[in-house]
């Protein structure tokens, strides 16, 4: 199964929300969708889900969703924590979507265990915490074990040991051949969990490409290299036209070049080298510096 | 279509207000239905002693309870698509059933059902009233054409709710798909009659609700429309409502 988001757009009067969006999900990975507040990340999900109208195409294994004969077992999706009557049990909630593709009883107590609401199936779920109902809307999506999972923001308000454990559930059950899409502000988990990424901002595409790849175009990887001598292992290194900066008393950051090539550089100078590191910029890093021309609601500075 | 209509019988069913709604209306109507079924006498001799045997207003004890039914009804065929936009389960139901019309078609067969049910158990509270009075089965001396009258409760209802449901689910409101009708109905239909009754002497005949509230007189002639005239006017609202309603929910974002 893979997913073609083709040309996805929305508008709302004359703000474009979603421009001209495309892109492919693979199963097997674990796909991050990343992009700053209003960015368009749940539009997008609801324009492939077809929730809301627009323009472009979703197609699921090469086809639109309402060609599917069981769509629960296509994707599973979930968009919001809150999306339950609070009134139904859990229980009930899951028995009401269980519908659509027959699911079988058994597996719903099984998923309510998965989750780990075994212990509040039968109650009703007016007081629900935030984190309860990201479990109830997950196990909602994963119920008739889609093919595809869309979750939009599905670790807010998990404690870290859920957080955990959704990471590993993610991972698991992309594992198995399945398409998993899934969006997030925790970036440091979303680091952990994704191997692709989805990026936009203002609507528009920034990226999409493995999470190596997002990560090596910031200009926050580079090397740093303390010696003896850092302005003679700079003299050097321009000698070979290598830009470089100073940072503390004996070091020197360099974003043009390898560590190899530095090493190489101080060796023939003659300068000792205490430290030679290649820094690599988090994906909350590259995440910022790629986008950060393109946020839709600034803050001010903090004094 | 099966599973659409299994995934709205649950979650109409699931839903406790809707178990609540059916027992204060079996009690209600039945407590209607025996204050209305009080045996009176037709004639009285020159001393005041009764001629003939006693007699209950066998079938006034069905109608009684009807308006309360249509209200209580609306509330369930209003939450049926109002609640689906408040609680935000309108996303997860239209991504189950993408297909817009069949999920729809499956609400407006489920809410339809509610009615009559709703209707029968308001039907079985006044019977169960007249029952302990000792009146289960109608007067042979009953008025004539009332062999309709309770295939009518359950038309007025029907629509009355199916109103409520186009209502909600235009404004994707649950209260409006309630209150809109008991209020046109009790009070902004009645005001523009009688304010504009020079001007627009017609507008006690194409007026929904409070039209549809005269469905039970069967005076006919002239006057404004009763019976299944009445019934025929709100159901032509009802159509209009409805095809707005279709419209948009084929057409808007969820």
């Amino acid at each position: 199964m893979t997913v073609e988001a083709i040309g996805l757009g929305k508008s709302y009067g004359s703000t474009r929300a979603v421009d001209q969006l495309s892109f492919e999900l693979r199963p097997g990975v674990v796909t991050g969708f990343l992009g700053p507040n209003g960015a368009g990340k749940s539009t997008t999900m609801r324009l492939m889900l077809g929730l809301d109208r627009g323009d472009g195409v979703t197609l699921w294994d090469g086809r639109p969703l309402v060609e599917h004969d069981h769509v629960t077992r296509t994707v599973g999706a979930h968009l919001d924590a809150k999306f339950f009557h609070p009134s139904r049990s859990a229980r009930n909630h899951l028995r009401m979507l269980a519908t659509e593709a027959s699911v079988p009883p058994g597996r719903i107590d099984e998923v309510i265990r998965l989750v780990g609401l075994d212990g509040v199936a039968g109650k009703r779920p007016s007081s629900y915490s935030l984190g309860m109902g990201q479990r109830l809307g997950l196990a909602g999506a994963i119920l008739a074990e889609p093919r595809v999972l869309l979750l939009d923001e599905p670790a807010n308000g998990l404690d870290p040991q859920s957080i955990q454990w959704l990471r590993d559930f993610l991972r698991h059950y992309a594992a198995q051949g399945n398409v998993v899409f899934v969006s997030s502000h925790l970036l440091s988990e979303m680091q952990l969990m994704a191997e692709h990424l989805v990026v936009i901002a203002a609507g528009r595409m920034v990226a999409d490409e493995t999470l190596d790849a997002f990560v090596a175009r910031s200009t926050r990887n580079d090397v740093l290299v303390r010696c003896s001598d850092p302005a003679a292992l700079a003299t050097a290194l321009a000698a070979e036209g290598i830009t470089s900066t100073r940072e503390g008393a004996d070091g020197l950051v360099v974003t043009t070049v390898g560590t190899d090539h530095v090493g190489d550089v101080a060796f023939r100078a003659g300068v000792a080298v205490r430290e030679l590191t290649r820094r690599t910029a988090s994906l909350e890093e590259a995440f910022l510096e790629l986008t950060s021309d393109q946020q839709q609601f600034r803050t001010g500075d903090v004094a | 279509m099966t599973a659409a209509l299994h995934y709205e019988w649950v979650r109409i069913s699931t839903v406790r207000s809707t178990r609540i709604l059916l027992v204060v209306l079996l009690v209600v109507s039945a407590g209607l239905g025996w204050l209305v079924a009080v045996p009176h006498y037709l004639a009285y001799d020159e001393t005041g002693n009764p001629i003939g045997p006693a007699v209950v207003n066998w079938w006034k004890a069905f109608g009684m309870p009807l308006s309360l039914t249509a209200v209580l009804t609306s509330v369930v065929a209003a939450q049926a698509i109002g609640q689906e936009y408040r609680f935000g389960l309108i996303r997860l139901t239209l991504t189950a059933f993408p297909l817009r019309r069949q999920i729809l078609a499956a609400k407006l067969i489920v809410v339809a059902g509610a009615c009559v049910v709703f209707t029968l158990v308001s039907y079985l509270g006044s019977l169960l009233a007249l029952t302990i009075r000792g009146y289960p089965t109608p007067p042979a001396a009953a008025p004539e054409a009332q062999d309709l009258y309770l295939l009518k409760g359950v038309v007025l209802v029907l629509l009355w709710g199916l109103s409520s449901f186009a209502l909600a689910g235009i404004v994707r409101q649950t209260a409006v798909g309630i209150v809109v009708p008991v209020v046109s109905g009790a009070l902004l239909e009645t005001l523009l009659i009688a304010l504009l009754s020079d001007r627009a002497p017609w507008l006690d005949h194409v007026l929904p609700w409070s039209t549809a509230a005269r469905w039970a007189e069967s005076s006919g002639g002239d006057g404004p429309p009763t019976g299944w005239a009445a019934l025929g006017v709100l159901a032509v609202w009802v159509v209009g409502l409805l095809v707005v309603q279709v419209v948009a929910f084929l057409r808007r974002d969820a």
